[in-house]
């Protein structure tokens, strides 16, 4: 099959040094050249040349963190989803991390404009040991005619694989002719964040911290908790992006202080 | 049996002993910070439970894993009950509906003894799978001969019920407006299950990300008359 854009990656250690083994891409999909953060873990930015996502696209990902080895990612700039009539856009992601493997994924927004459809499934499959750090933004882009939601629907479906066994399973379908904004979906909010972060260390004490760390976002409406294998997931409704991206960033502070003992990863972005 | 109407009946009783009378899914939240607080307030925050958690998730789960056992998939079973406990975000509802469904499978399985409950119960032992009603109330009714759109009623109006009696406490409200609700949200529950028998694999499990958060802020509430 052809893709719109496909995106292969693979990070190894080599003499105790994480670097980017392998990477191939093809279509609209291009990588920046690896840059080394000052803890020397190689940064990669996604980048979309095409300018936006839009009817019948397909995206293919795939990531593989070997043992040993740390990989961040990120994107350039949001991901934009224009109309889609006929096809909905499709991306999928597969990442597989080996023992003691870690992946920081730190994605921009998913940008729905009007009548966009757009489904993305990611599929992690993670040794027991390794790290996972993997964040989701949702919203409405903008319409001319001021309408809150134009876009047709959103689905995201994450699960995350343990040794081979199914443990964290997210799925998410924003569709905003439901009236997504009532009670038990978006709650009067336009725009939707996850955070995952998945680590032997975490526990329910130091879920209990970072709740108190973030006790002064007390407008933002949120929840964390811990999930069936070490990790926990961060779920925040908001009307505005920059308020999840600010308490996104106070958690992986949190994160990188608790855990790692240094501060957090510079996306020089 | 002669009458099929007995044992649902007995089962969709909220005073049938699965422990779901300790947990309000995420719904004590939006009574502890007002949202919740009256018989209409309750009435909307249920029926909008009903139309997306059990719609999606366990009204659904109810429905395949009747016809999985109708086509003789037990492995699918299995893996029914494994991505029931991977949906689920907040820990308190994970280990409710975890809890109530171990209780259903060990009581039921006495009172209903079949093959496949043998078979559940083994897979709970050796910890490959966690439990939920939803399956329970497949497996009873497939082995009874009832047919898959009853289950799934019959199990919608269980979890209804339950939840009602729980408001009845927690809001709280008088036991004469519960029993209302449970009157009033009947043709809700008759499309919900109509719903239910027209959807397809991929919308299984789609979630709630509202109730989702109130599921997790349920472990901060200081005073508290339910585990989740």
């Amino acid at each position: 099959m052809t893709y719109t854009g496909y995106l292969q990656l693979e990070a190894s250690e080599r003499y105790g040094k994480s670097v980017l083994s392998d990477a191939y891409y093809n279509g609209v999909f291009k990588i920046s050249r690896p840059t080394y953060t000052e803890e020397g873990l190689p940064l990669v930015q996604l980048i979309h040349v095409g300018g936006g996502y839009v009817d019948g696209d397909t995206y293919f990902t795939q990531i593989h963190v070997r043992k040993n080895a740390t990989l961040a990612v990120t994107t350039q700039a949001s991901t934009k989803v224009y109309k889609t009539l006929n096809k909905q856009v499709e991306q999928k992601s597969v990442y597989k991390l080996d023992e003691q493997s870690q992946l920081h994924m730190k994605l921009d927004p998913l940008i729905a404009y009007r009548d966009a459809r757009f489904i993305q499934k990611t599929d992690v499959y993670m040794d027991k040991s390794a790290v996972l750090f993997l964040t989701d933004i949702v919203t409405p882009g903008w319409s001319k005619d001021g309408e809150l939601f134009p876009y047709t629907c959103v689905t995201s479906k994450v699960k995350i694989y343990q040794n081979e066994k199914l443990a964290v399973y997210d799925h998410l379908r924003l569709k905003p002719k439901d009236d997504v904004r009532k009670l038990l979906q978006l709650e009067g909010n336009t725009h939707i964040g996850s955070l995952f972060f998945i680590h032997p260390n975490v526990s329910e004490e130091w879920i209990e911290k970072l709740r108190e760390e973030l006790s002064s976002f007390s407008e933002a409406h949120y929840g964390v908790s811990i999930l069936p294998i070490p990790g926990c997931c961060f779920r925040i409704l908001a009307k505005r992006t920059s308020v999840i991206e600010k308490i996104f960033a106070a958690i992986e502070t949190f994160i990188h202080r608790t855990i790692y003992n240094r501060s957090a990863i510079s996306w020089r972005k | 049996m002669t009458n099929v109407l007995f044992p649902m009946l007995q089962m969709s009783d909220s005073q049938f002993p699965s422990g779901a009378f300790s947990h309000s899914f995420g719904i004590e939240t939006y009574i502890s910070n007002g949202t919740v607080h009256d018989s209409s307030s309750f009435q909307n925050v249920l029926e909008l439970f009903l139309m997306n958690q059990l719609v999606y998730t366990d009204g659904l789960a109810c429905r395949f894993a009747y016809e999985w056992l109708e086509s003789g998939k037990l492995d699918q079973l299995w893996e029914l009950d494994q991505s029931l406990y991977a949906l689920q975000m907040a820990r308190e509802t994970r280990e409710g509906n975890r809890r109530i469904g171990d209780r259903l499978v060990k009581v039921v399985s006495t009172l209903y003894p079949s093959p496949v409950f043998e078979k559940y119960l083994d897979e709970l032992k050796k910890k490959n799978v966690y439990g939920h009603g939803a399956l329970v109330f497949a497996i009873v009714s497939h082995h009874l001969g009832i047919d898959v759109e009853t289950a799934v009623s019959c199990y919608g109006f269980a979890t209804t019920s339950s939840l009602v009696q729980n408001a009845v406490r927690g809001v709280p409200l008088g036991q004469t407006d519960g029993q209302r609700i449970l009157v009033e949200i009947q043709p809700l529950l008759t499309r919900s299950v109509e719903r239910i028998m027209s959807l397809d694999e991929s919308d299984f499990g789609i979630g709630s990300p509202g109730l989702e958060i109130a599921q997790m802020q349920h472990e901060t509430i200081n005073v508290r008359l339910f585990m989740s």
